[in-house]
Formats: C-alpha cells, sequence, structure tokens
C-alpha cells in the first residue's frame, strides 16, 4: 500500500517492431516523464514500431495519458505506437477521454503480431 | 463510515492517498463496484490539481481528504487553505460541460495535457467547489446504489 514505485522497463525486439514493458503498477504524474523518456529513447534507439505492453499498469491517470499521447505524437515519424495488455481501468481513462479511438489497441502481443504477419 | 486523510502538498503522496481511499470502498464492502476506479482516478486528478496550483500559505499547511459512504453514496470532500482558485478555474469545476477531443482529430493536434477536470467531470455523478472560512473546498460524489457490486 505504501511503497512509491519507480519507473523501470523491460525491452524486447521482434521484426515487427519493439516491445516496450513498464515494470511498475501505476503511471502517474510521478513517473509520467521518466516513462515518456524512456518510451522516447528506445524509439530513437530502435527506429522501429514501438509496442507499448501494459500488462503490469492497472492505473494510469492523465499524467500518464498525456505521456502516452506525447509519445504517440513523436513516433509517427519512426513507425508510430500501438497498445497492447491494456487493463480495464487503463482502458476505461482511454475511454473516457476518447484516446480509445486514436490508439491501436491488441489483446496481447500475439495477436498484434498475427495481425500483422496476416 | 466517515474518515478523514491529511496529507503534505507532496505529489508522492497522492497515490497512497488514492490507495487509502480504495481500500475504504473495500472496508464498505465495495471494492468490486465499477466505479471504484473512477472513484481513484478523480481522487488523483484532483489531488495533482490541487497541489500542481495550489499556493499554499505555509510549508506546515495540509490538504485534508474526508471520505463518507451512506445509503449508496461515496463523498470525497478535498479542503485546502490555499489561494482562493481564480474565477474561470471555478467556473470550470462547478460547469457540467465536458470537453474531450473529437474522433476526427488529426494526430499532431491532440492535446497532452487538461485531461484532469474533464476525467473528474466525467465520472463523479456530481462535482462542486465552494470558498468557505478560508479553504478551497471541493465535493465530489459518487451514486453507487445504481449498479449492484
Amino acid at each position: 500500500l505504501w511503497q512509491v514505485e519507480t519507473m523501470e522497463i523491460e525491452q524486447e525486439i521482434y521484426d515487427k517492431g519493439v516491445v516496450v514493458r513498464p515494470v511498475l503498477s501505476r503511471v502517474d504524474s510521478l513517473v509520467a516523464p521518466d516513462f515518456r523518456r524512456c518510451v522516447l529513447d528506445v524509439a530513437a534507439e530502435n527506429k522501429a514500431l514501438v509496442i507499448i505492453d501494459l500488462i503490469n499498469v492497472d492505473f494510469m491517470d492523465s499524467s500518464g495519458l498525456g505521456a502516452l499521447i506525447g509519445c504517440f505524437k513523436s513516433t509517427q515519424e519512426t513507425g508510430g505506437l500501438v497498445l497492447c495488455n491494456v487493463h480495464k481501468n487503463v482502458h476505461e481513462v482511454l475511454a473516457l477521454t476518447h484516446m480509445d479511438r486514436i490508439f491501436e489497441i491488441y489483446d496481447d502481443i500475439d495477436t498484434f503480431l498475427s495481425k500483422k504477419a496476416a | 463510515m466517515n474518515i478523514k486523510i491529511s496529507t503534505e502538498y507532496d505529489n508522492s503522496q497522492i497515490p497512497i492517498v488514492a490507495r487509502l481511499v480504495r481500500h475504504l470502498c473495500v472496508v464498505c464492502d465495495i471494492g468490486n463496484h465499477p466505479s471504484v476506479n473512477k472513484i481513484e482516478v478523480a481522487t488523483v486528478e484532483l489531488l495533482t490539481n490541487i497541489i500542481k496550483y495550489a499556493e499554499r500559505p505555509s510549508a506546515e499547511s495540509l490538504v485534508e481528504v474526508h471520505c463518507s459512504f451512506e445509503g449508496g453514496d461515496f463523498h470525497i470532500i478535498v479542503s485546502e487553505p490555499g489561494k482562493a482558485l481564480s474565477e474561470r478555474v471555478a467556473y470550470e469545476y462547478g460547469s457540467d460541460t465536458v470537453s474531450m477531443p473529437e474522433a476526427d482529430i488529426g494526430i499532431m493536434d491532440l492535446p497532452e495535457s487538461g485531461f484532469g477536470i474533464q476525467i473528474i467531470k466525467s465520472v463523479c455523478d456530481d462535482l462542486h467547489y465552494k470558498r468557505e472560512k478560508g479553504l478551497n473546498v471541493f465535493t465530489m460524489a459518487f451514486d453507487l446504489s445504481s449498479v449492484e457490486a
């Protein structure tokens, strides 16, 4: 209940893009700037589609959403950005702000990869 | 159930308060209600706005979060002794109008901020702001009686 999380990510490279997986449960104002920086560093390094895997994230606020939108805009030149494994709490925030209509959202990485392979 | 939480004007305490509010929902036997995430999000957004924009009178000043659950209504009253909100911001808290980006907005035109108060207005069944006895007082109400927990 009391632990404040710090930003940490895992990264996996596929031929269809690079997966960025935050290893924390909340993307909020405390970690949003670091989250944005980590994602953009990976995008700049790989110059490929970024797949944000939110499997560990069960809470996102407007600061986290703003960081996600900033990354989405900044990656348009290098391949774009999609989301997968979006928890229902996070999806609710995306839906409330109509961002579920903007982001490409996949159930999981396998679904994304199989759709891209088809 | 009536409980009061005091917190400093410190961003790092927001998730702690938010988790406490969620835990209170569990204690009140509404932990599985579909609106619990909305309550947590609204709490985080309101505290974030307060801490970001408030001009607190002293380093010792605290933000107080008073939660109550009665008859299916969950109320969160947040008060703090900072400077009164500007007329424009106070109006925004009192207005029912929710402004979100249109579906056909261009990607580069997407806003990256300003969602906080819009989210609060979207998820609360009632939202009020008033200036009272030198305090900014925000009231958020959630009607949890309409959907089974």
